[in-house]
Order: C-alpha cells, then structure tokens, then sequence
C-alpha cells in the first residue's frame, strides 16, 4: 500500500521536476509571423489578452501586427543596405504589474529580442520600463500616457502617443465655447493614467474660468458609483468628466444615466473609444464624448504632410485599415475585432515610429537608434511624430475629441478635422424640461469606415466570451483530474 | 568548528560560491539570462527563509508576511526619494535603505507580534491576515496624502543588472547565515520545541513568548531586508503589487512543498514554486494559478511533510546530508 503511494508520489514530483525544462522546450512563443527566413529584427511586447485590459490589449496587438504586416509586405527593413523583416514575440501578462518585469525580462534574456513595445496602460508601462532600461533596450510606450512615467530620468522609454496632460485640453475647449453655464464634475480612477490626465485639466479648467464643482478619485477596481454620482449630481454638476479604463468607464456612464443625472456634455477616458461600449450600453452611449488619440476619420494624408513640410512614412489610413482588417482574416488571435480603435492605431504607429529610426540609424543598436529618434519629426496615419530628446515625451502628434453620435463615432474637435459639431445636451442625457444651451443638434456626416461598426462589435464580446469559455473548460478539466487523483489516492490510502 | 561540518552550513557555502561564480561570470553580459534567473531565486530563496524562521521552525504561519517585503520596499521609497532625494546612487544609499527596511519591519513585527502572539494556531494566522489589508489601506492613504498615486516611482538611478544582482547577493549571504544559525542555536532548539508542543515546552522551561515574538521579529527583519533589493530593482513601491496576500501565499506554499522543520526544505521548495512559476508565466498567463493551485494541492495531500521531510524520512541516511 504504502509503496503504491510512493510510485504515485515519486511520479508527480518528478513530472513538477520534468516540466519546468520541457515547457520552456517544447512549446513556443506567440510570435507573428510564425517563420521569417533571411535577416530578422525581434520586436517583443508583453500585452494584456486576459484581464481588465483584454479589450484595448487585442487591439493593440493587432495594431502592431496589421503595421508589421505591411512593412514586410512593402520591402521589410532597410539597414545599412541589408533588408530585415520583422518579428513580433508577444506574451500575455493577463493586464497584472506584477507579472510585467518577469516578462520583459524573458523577452530580452530568452528571446533575445532587439527592440520592446511597452504593454498597455500606464500602470503596466511603468512596471515594464525600469526593466528594460536596466537592459538598455528601448521601449515604445503607446498606451502609456501619464507624464510622471517621462519625468523619471528613463532614457530608452520613448512616447508615442499624447501624454495624459493633453486629454481633456479639447473637451473642456468645448465646454468653454459651447456650455456658459458649466458646472464641472471629475469622477476619476486613482491610477497612474487618470489621475495624471485630471490633475493637468484641473490646471486648465482653471486658467480657462471654467468652474469645476466636484472633483473625486475612485480606488481602481470600483463597481458602484452611486456615492460618487450623488455627490456631484447635489454639488449642481452638469457636465462629467472623467473615467480611467474599460470597465469602470462603462460602468460609471451606465449608473450616472441610471440615476436620473441630467447632463450637458459627458466625455469620458478610453471607455468609449471601444466599439464595445456602444454595443453594451446602445442608446445611453449616444453624446458621450472621448478624448481620442486617432480615429478611423481622421484626415491625416501625404498632402497634407507635404504642407506641413513633413515626411510621410508608412500606411495611407485607407491602407492601414485594410491591412487591420487583413490581420483579422489572416491571423487567429485577431479574429472578430472590428474597427480599429485607437488603441490599435497608437500601437501600429509605435512600430512605424522604430523601423523609421532603425532606417535612419542604420543599425541595431540600441544605443544609436534611441539616438536616431531624437531626430526624426515624420507624419504617419497616426498623425505627426516628433519626441522631446531629453524625456521622451510625444510632442508631435495632436489629440481630437470624438463622440457617439447615432451609434457612430465621430470627430467633433477640434473643428478642421472635425466630422461633425458637437452634440451638447444629447436628449437621452438632458431631457427637454431643461434649457437646451446654443448648440445646434447637428447631424451626423459619419465616414464610411464607421459605418460597420455596430455589426461589428456584437462579434467582439462573442470571441472574448469564447476565449473566457475555453480557459474556464480547460481549468475545470484540469481540476476534475486532479480530485480525481486524490480521491482515488485516498480511498485506495484505506 | 562543529558547526562548520554541519550539512546546512556546506549547502550554504555551496549555493554562494554557485551565485558568487554566476555574478562574475554575468559581467561578461553573454549569460544575461541566467543572471536574471539566479536574482529571482535568490530573492525567493529569501523570503521563504525569511517565514521560515517562524512557520517551519516555530510551527506559526503567518500569512502576513508580504507586509514586511512591502515595509522594506516602502522604505526604500522613502530613502530614494525623500532621505536622499537627488543623490545619485550610493552604497550608501543602499545600506541606509537596507537597515531602516529591516529596522522598521522588525519594529513593526515587534508591535504586532506582542499583541497577536498570544492568540495560536488558527487565530494568529487570521490576525495576521489582517495586518496585511490594515498596511495597504495605510499606504493608499500616505501616499494619497503625499499627492502620488500609486505606484509611486522612483527616478531612474542607472544601475545595471550587475548592481542589482549583488545588491540580491549580499542580502542573501546575510538571510542564509542568520537562518541557519538560528536552527542550530539554543534559540533554534526551543523554538522546535514549541513546534512540537507548545504546553510540554513550556513547561519544560521555554519562555515561549519571548521565543516567539523574537521569532516573529527576526522574520520580519529578514524580510524586510528582501523588499529592498526588490524595490530598487523594480524602481517604484506599488501598495497593490507588494502588500499583495498571493506574496504571502508564495512564502508559504515554498516552506511547505520544500518541507517544514528543515533549512534545506524551503530553499527546495523556493526553486520548486520558481521553475514552475518561470515556465508557465508566458504559457498559459492567467490560468497559470489555475494549474499552479492544484499542483500544490497534490503535493500536500501526499507529502504533507514536504519533498525534504520526505526524503528524510524515506531514506534516513539522507539525513546526514538534509538537515
């Protein structure tokens, strides 16, 4: 009896033994594309594809490899005369800090990958940088967007998107022209990112006359907002700014509408940027305004570049969308996305921004590269790229203010891009017993690529459930096993 | 000299001639990724050496522990940034980080420990639990005073990750010698007694308080020591991610697969949870725990005396060589 024990003992632990060499052996990472033959440049990116990021984490990734895509297609990399292609080596890092220096530091020891993007969110790029400036391997920040990670002395961390100070700039010059009664209220997540973001349009509000009622951070991971919400609606708010990620943006317009809020203008972080949040919150969605890195409308384009004086490299924004939509044909993980949001397009946008500089440093080099970028000053489809050399600060690429209007995402800010004016006092938010101020309600000239929008969507909240559904089936399995193997160990023990 | 041919004391000798060996050959920047890996065994060597001291040889769990990594990386904030801010780095700044961290959490352990080491076996576990989510709020809160909101950052010092690996090193050789030497001490022998049975020990002349609450101090001090390599290496104190209670569960989970009551146990046992850890991280990301989770279970249920305990009891020549 006793010796059946030890067989069933000495295996299990020597299977624990066996299997820490045969993972890292056997199975590979999640790369794309799969094989390159002939010269290769390693880009590793550790992203969120489970957990509270999955959402803006899918869409980064498919930005990268929508962006990678092409620039294979069209030439690959030129350096020095020699032609690379590039590689993308991912991980999940299941949207936890905690797990972030352990893969950074995987990429760059085991993969030996030559260059980094940084995973989604500020919180996560700030546990990821110091590991990759200890390597002296740069990194591209394209969802990292709180100043205070760019005032830390890092030299290999470079922006690509507007940092968090230039958020609300748009919106609350909005507000100015639009609302003369504004009350403001911030109701906002106490992270990184939006506590930056509030903390300068506090500033701005300020020396704009704005007046703001109500100002208060919410601890991450809140799902009842009511206090909040009352709060703000006693102090006579009536405008909300605010937010900090997915959930909690949708969760927080949901309970606001729910609770009878009258509100004039309403522009929340991140949240709406989503196709998902129209698709989860249908009418109470119409008349949010979000602040936006990029939008599917936007009117960047080599003519304009060439009035600007500037170079343009990479992807039309026509091309670009059709190569993301290409990924979502052709590459698995990809499947069932829908439009780009600007998640994706900062992310693509990061990889145009490395291969530009690797091209003009004509070398691997970190060093020389993150040398190089100083000097680059290029518009792509993501718009104008141009870094601050001592920090690393985006200073280059400018910010628009989109909102739902009719199920659509428009650009309403500022108004020479602009698709459409800005919807103030949308009626599901502010119902007609209340003053209407001056804005006229316009309709809406949404682009054709919105358009598919809402069909879209539905298919992205079915793959996250089927992916959520597999790793749930394949837990339960794995747990069945085991009770299986300890309950037969102990009735056989007897 | 007797002490010197003791096994726990050559396995000790063994593993820092093997670091030592793997930090000079690091420099050469060719073995970066085995430099990476031997800091992180290092740092869960430590702190499962660190509970050590008051689980396996006091039979106390603490499921607190994190609390005292987390002190040691707030202090370590607090050196970098307030103490000495603009300096660039120092040893100094180092040692000031070093000895305030475990200072701190050993005043902290002392406190706790005179009120919550009356109460025994489950009950102190529960309390301690407590003391986890009392620190974390407590730090939210500081650091929301101090105008940051985590995690709080620190400016980028420009070490290498040769520095960090010594920084690891030191602390190391320190935490190996203390808890070895608390095992073999008269300290050692009537806290084993009181693992054993608390009330005979007692009565047999143990001042089992007293024993405890050093006990619980000096594991608090180890720990709080680990917390400062850990924050300088990640270059920022996150309340969230340090006071987590999954830190403690990791201490806890290496001290018994390794083996209670040994000192050899929990080093095995840090190398068992890293390996597993390091292979599935980049698999399966969040299901890891779920596949994580059962394997300790498995281990419980059948080795309850964990992989050391079971060896020596199986082959009992082996004692010779596990102590």
């Amino acid at each position: 009896m006793r010796k059946g024990l030890n067989i069933v003992l000495v295996l299990t632990l020597a299977s624990l033994v066996a299997l820490a060499p045969a993972y890292t052996l056997v199975s590979m990472a999640a790369t794309y594309p799969t094989t390159v033959s002939g010269n290769v440049i390693k880009i590793g990116m550790p992203i969120s594809l489970s957990g509270k990021f999955a959402t803006e984490g899918h869409q980064a990734l498919c930005g990268v490899i929508a962006t990678i895509m092409w620039i294979n297609d069209h030439g690959g990399v030129n350096v020095n005369g020699k032609t690379y292609k590039l590689q993308l080596i991912y991980y999940d890092d299941a949207s936890s800090a905690n797990n972030e220096p352990s893969i950074v530091q995987k990429l760059i020891t085991q993969d030996h990958v030559n260059f980094l993007l940084a995973p989604y969110s500020s919180g996560l790029t700030s546990a990821a940088a110091p590991i990759a400036e200890q390597y002296h391997v740069i990194m591209l920040s394209h969802g990292g967007a709180s100043n205070a990670i760019f005032q830390k002395g890092y030299h290999y961390l470079v922006q690509i998107l507007s940092p968090a100070s230039e958020y609300f700039t748009g919106a609350l010059e909005i507000i100015k022209q639009y609302i003369p009664d504004a009350k403001i209220a911030f109701i906002y997540a106490n992270d990184k990112f939006a506590s930056s973001v509030v903390q300068y349009a506090e500033q701005k509000a300020k020396q704009m006359g704005l007046d703001v009622v109500y100002s208060k951070a919410y601890e991450v991971g809140t799902s009842d907002f009511s206090t909040f919400i009352s709060a703000a609606k006693a102090a006579g708010a009536n405008v909300l700014l605010g937010g900090g990620h997915f959930a909690d943006g949708k969760a927080l317009v949901k309970q606001a509408h729910d609770l009878g809020w009258h509100l004039k203008f309403i522009a929340i972080l991140v949240a709406p940027a989503e196709p998902a949040f129209y698709q989860q919150l249908d009418d109470i969605a119409n008349g949010v305004a979000y602040p936006s890195q990029w939008e599917p409308g936007v009117k960047y384009s080599p003519q304009l570049a060439k009035q600007m004086g500037l170079e343009w490299f990479g992807p039309t924004v026509q091309e670009w969308i059709s190569y993301f939509n290409k990924a979502q044909s052709e590459v698995s993980i990809c499947k069932g996305i829908g439009t780009p949001s600007y998640h994706a397009a900062e992310a693509g946008a990061a990889v145009l921004f490395l291969v530009k500089a690797i091209e003009s440093a004509g070398t691997l080099d970190n060093a020389k590269v993150r040398q190089a970028m100083n000097n680059i000053d290029i518009m792509t489809f993501f718009g104008r790229l141009k870094i601050d050399p001592k920090t690393g600060l985006q200073i280059g690429h400018k910010m628009v203010v989109a909102q739902w209007q009719n199920g659509k995402r428009v650009v309403v800010w500022p108004p020479e891009v602009a698709q459409a004016k800005p919807l103030i006092a949308p009626p599901n938010w502010w119902p007609s017993t209340a003053t209407t101020s001056t804005a006229s309600m316009s309709s809406t000239s949404a682009s054709a690529t919105t358009s598919s929008t809402t069909s879209t969507s539905s298919v992205t909240s079915s793959t996250t459930t089927k992916k959520t559904s597999k790793a749930v089936l394949w837990g339960s399995i794995i747990v069945i096993i085991i009770v299986i193997i300890v309950g037969v160990w102990l009735a056989v023990r007897k | 000299m007797r002490m010197l041919k003791r096994p726990g004391f050559i396995a000790s000798i063994i593993l820092i001639l093997v670091y030592l060996a793997i930090g000079i050959a690091g420099q050469e920047g060719h073995l970066l990724a085995i430099v990476g890996n031997a800091m992180d065994t290092m740092m869960y060597i430590g702190w499962a050496l660190a509970l050590a001291v008051i689980m396996s040889y006091a039979g106390y769990v603490s499921f607190g522990h994190a609390v005292f990594v987390g002190i040691g990386a707030w202090m370590t904030a607090l050196t970098i940034e307030s103490i000495m801010p603009s300096h660039p780095f120092t040893i100094s700044m180092f040692i000031v980080a070093l000895l305030l961290g475990a200072g701190v959490a050993a005043l902290v352990a002392y406190a706790v420990g005179w009120v919550v080491l009356r109460l025994r076996g489950a009950y102190f576990a529960i309390a301690t639990i407590g003391l986890d989510y009392v620190v974390l709020y407590l730090a939210i809160y500081m650091l929301s005073r101090a105008g940051i909101s985590p995690p709080m950052l620190f400016r980028n010092l420009n070490l290498t990750v040769q520095d960090f690996y010594w920084m690891h090193f030191i602390v190391f050789i320190v935490t190996l010698f203390v808890v070895y030497y608390i095992k073999v001490s008269r300290f050692g022998f009537g806290l084993a007694a009181i693992r054993e049975d608390e009330e005979a020990a007692e009565v047999m002349g143990v001042d089992t308080f007293k024993y405890k609450l050093m006990a619980f101090t000096l594991s608090a001090l180890i720990a709080g020591m680990w917390g400062v390599p850990l924050a300088f290496r990640h270059a920022k104190f996150d309340p969230q991610d340090v006071f987590s209670l999954l830190n403690s569960v990791i201490m806890i989970v290496e001290n018994t697969v390794g083996g209670l009551g040994t000192f050899l146990g929990p080093i095995v046992g840090a190398y068992i949870y890293y390996g597993l850890y390091w292979s599935l991280l980049t698999k399966i990301a969040q299901a890891s725990f779920v596949v994580l989770g059962p394997l300790i279970v498995i281990i419980i249920a059948l080795v309850p005396e964990g992989l050391v305990g079971w060896l020596r009891e199986k082959f009992p020549r082996l004692r010779k060589v596990l102590e």
